[in-house]
């Protein structure tokens, strides 16, 4: 992406990107968006323009990730993007995480969110994360 | 409002002064979720390009975390 973009961007390994003389490195997994997702087309000082995936989008790559993998660090990201959505954006994660397969994940982290911002409850400790992760796989691909 | 541009993708077009206004909303509101998580420390493997980087700016070794294949 950097390379069709700017030449001044050095390319580490065609996935990771740095800007000399910065303190900046991006990653550009693809070169596509995925089918489906919904993008900000934002307008820049500059004239130029760039698409940012949306809030809804960042969260539901997240859940993927999250139900994959169990990690401790994307679980708390997830609860993180969750609380984080304002009240327009709810009816669509609910409609993309359903879509993505991740809709018991959302509705889980949504809940356990929820409970930690209440005071019912602490932040998981990681086996708690993992066995959250497989419990949302296992329940998604065997319903 | 999110606009069908095509059937892959929907667009929203805003300014860049709307996207950081933005931020500060969506951070106040997770505030309190973020107190409960205490330190944060990184437990998914990184990769060794990137984790080199990240000590060449400074980034604390809790942030980095893991490096795959070391």
């Amino acid at each position: 992406m950097p390379a069709t973009t700017s030449s001044s961007w050095a390319g580490w390994d065609g996935r990771h990107w740095e800007l000399p003389g910065t303190e900046i490195f991006i990653e550009s997994p693809a070169r596509e968006l995925d089918a489906g997702v919904a993008v900000k087309h934002v307008q820049m000082p500059s004239g130029r323009t760039a698409d940012v995936l949306s809030h809804v989008d960042v969260l539901v790559d997240r859940l993927d990730e999250f139900q994959a993998t169990g990690h401790q660090i994307v679980g708390q990201q997830c609860l993180v993007l969750i609380v984080a959505l304002d009240e327009t954006e709810r009816d669509a994660a609910a409609t993309r995480a359903t879509e993505r397969r991740v809709r018991l994940a959302l509705d889980g982290l949504s809940n356990l969110a929820s409970e930690i911002e209440h005071g019912a409850r602490g932040a998981p400790e990681s086996d708690e994360w993992h066995e959250l992760a497989s419990g949302f796989l296992r329940a998604e691909y065997h319903r | 409002m999110l606009s069908t541009i095509d059937e892959a993708m929907t667009r929203e077009t805003i300014s860049y002064a709307a996207l950081q206004r933005e931020a500060p909303a969506r951070r106040a509101r997770t505030a309190t979720l973020t107190a409960a998580f205490g330190e944060i420390t990184r437990d998914k493997p990184r990769d060794p390009v990137e984790a080199e980087f990240l000590r060449r700016i400074g980034t604390p070794e809790r942030l980095i975390g893991p490096v795959r294949g070391s």
